[in-house]
């Protein structure tokens, strides 16, 4: 039998591990359903329509924190010396328990938390209440173009700014090629989670977010001195094409989602890969 | 794995722990159909040596083998013939069946029926939730477990701590009737007398490597356990009772005498040179 990879063995990981874990993948589930339902009452109370676009992203906030927390719920112990004996030991290699928490974190529990939410959200509209919630935002959770749709609606509700009008139809028009549909950036973000979550043993959250800001401090300072050198550059050439302004962030955002999207969580998946193959128990 | 290889080898294997040496150029080999004894004292690497037979450390030079696969590989090949019960663990928060259940879907060698019974004769309840039950009961339920798992190896880190006197009479059966012709099993323990009747060979750490590795009967060959009424000159080790002094002597009739683990054990302690060069040959 491969030491590295056997399907059958794969399939008894996955196995093995939504037995031990369906409790918390449960939990967890029921969380985000009462968070979105106390939301629902609230909107209630307060007695106003709530648009789709409000609630589509409700959802999607509500399924990005539980989900980023899942990882921390869900393999908390797997890489501490005492605890994770058990998962260390057990007959499958460090690719199949690799895939193993890819398939349940990044496939079984988004997918199953957001339909289970979806199916919430649509129960919610039957409801014959005057303030109750109407339409559906599955569209906006399974197709990048709707959510997009939705969020540039949105916009052009709150600004009317023709310059920026074009600006973001235009934005929009070079994200769509490139954008996933809310679900599948839910799972690809989770990556990064389940990394830091395996790579830290104590105070798994609290390192996360310490990492986390740091992260965001170092790319807050990269980006303002790239925005002095640009504006420095713009004074300099005051006759610059505007259209090429356009087309320069355009890029920059392009390459911004193909690294977020694409290169980020495969880089922390193998990484992930590593960290698991390196613990020492 | 050839056929007259032992079942785990360990050659020249240097650990340590940052800048604390635990093991330097360490070389010893089990052989199945054995129970071997693990004595050493605290901190002298008993748990640490069971930690790299079942790939949970990584040695930092030399190489530890089981049934031919190095064990810092986690090569699931090895890891299904192999069990490691921790002296301290962290029960799972799920019934001990369902824990048996998913553990061993991996292990093709499981016998649920015997996983049962032995439940019974330990007396624990087997449906009860796992991290709900006594430390001893949580051990006793993992003992069970690993034994109706038939690995070919068995690494038990102190078995008979937090079990009361019957128990330990229990464990001493169960374990000895599960030994077969093709196991290897190895316990570390402290509680020699727990175990004297069912651990041999015999194995002594210090934290130079080890002083001894060797069969019951070759110690009473080579070893004299006596009581008389004046301390020899040659004893290796003594204690005075009412009945004169008991004492640890070269056995250069070969005459016959129980091993006493305990005295053998402070005789290694205090001679460990003389009973290196004693037991190489």
């Amino acid at each position: 039998m491969n030491a590295t990879f056997n399907i059958r063995r794969q399939g008894l990981t996955i196995y093995k591990e939504l037995q031990e874990k369906y409790m918390i993948i449960l939990t967890s589930i029921g969380i985000i359903l009462m968070i979105y339902l106390a939301i629902w009452a609230l909107n209630l109370i307060d007695g106003e329509p709530v648009s789709t676009v409000a609630r589509a992203v409700t959802a999607a906030t509500i399924l990005s924190i539980i989900g980023c927390l899942a990882p921390f719920f869900l393999y908390k112990n797997e890489n501490r010396r005492m605890e994770g004996v058990f998962y260390a030991v057990s007959p499958s290699s460090t690719l199949e328990k690799c895939i193993s928490m890819l398939v349940i974190c990044s496939v079984i529990f988004p997918l199953l938390s957001t339909v289970l939410l979806m199916s919430l959200d649509s129960l919610l509209t039957l409801m014959p209440f005057e303030a109750s919630y109407s339409g559906s935002i599955w569209g906006c959770m399974f197709s990048s173009k709707d959510f997009l749709n939705t969020i540039t609606a949105g916009f052009l509700q709150l600004n009317t700014d023709p310059m920026a009008l074009n600006f973001a139809n235009r934005m929009f028009d070079s994200m769509i090629p490139l954008a996933v549909p809310p679900i599948v950036g839910l799972a690809l973000s989770q990556s990064a989670f389940v990394l830091l979550n395996m790579l830290f043993r104590r105070h798994k959250i609290g390192y996360t977010l310490l990492t986390l800001l740091g992260i965001w401090v170092i790319a807050v300072v990269i980006s303002v001195i790239s925005a002095i050198c640009f504006f420095d550059n713009l004074q300099n050439n005051p006759d610059i094409d505007p259209e090429r302004i356009y087309q320069w962030l355009i890029t920059l955002y392009k390459a911004a989602m193909v690294f977020s999207t694409y290169i980020f969580p495969i880089a922390c998946w193998v990484l992930t890969y590593f960290r698991i193959r390196r613990i020492q128990y | 794995m050839e056929k007259n290889e032992p079942t785990v080898r360990i050659e020249n294997l240097r650990f340590s722990y940052r800048k604390h040496l635990v093991f330097e150029n360490l070389s010893m080999s089990l052989e199945a159909g054995r129970i071997y004894g693990l004595l050493g004292e605290n901190g002298v690497g008993k748990t640490t040596l069971l930690r790299i037979i079942s790939g949970l450390l990584r040695p930092k030079s030399g190489d530890c083998s089981v049934l031919g696969i190095r064990s810092s590989s986690r090569n699931p090949e090895m890891l299904k013939d192999l069990y490691f019960i921790p002296e301290i663990f962290i029960a799972p928060p799920i019934p001990v069946r369902r824990f048996a259940q998913s553990n061993s879907l991996l292990y093709p060698g499981y016998d649920n029926a015997m996983f049962e019974r032995l439940c019974r004769t330990f007396e624990v309840d087997a449906s009860s939730r796992f991290d709900r039950l006594s430390q001893g009961q949580q051990k006793k339920a993992l003992i069970s477990f690993a034994l109706a798992l038939n690995t070919r190896v068995l690494l038990m880190d102190e078995p008979s701590n937090g079990l009361d006197i019957p128990s330990k009479t229990t464990l001493r059966r169960v374990i000895s009737e599960c030994a077969t012709e093709d196991r290897v099993i190895v316990i570390s323990t402290h509680q020699v007398r727990d175990l004297e009747n069912l651990i041999d060979p015999i194995v002594i750490l210090d934290r130079e490597g080890m002083i001894l590795n060797a069969s019951v009967e070759d110690i009473s060959k080579k070893l004299l356990f006596t009581t008389a009424p004046t301390l020899s000159p040659e004893a290796y080790w003594s204690e005075s009772g009412l009945n004169g002094y008991y004492q640890v002597l070269p056995n250069r009739d070969e005459a016959d005498s129980r091993v006493n683990l305990e005295a053998l054990f402070n005789a290694a302690l205090k001679n460990k040179e003389t009973f290196k060069t004693l037991f190489s040959k």
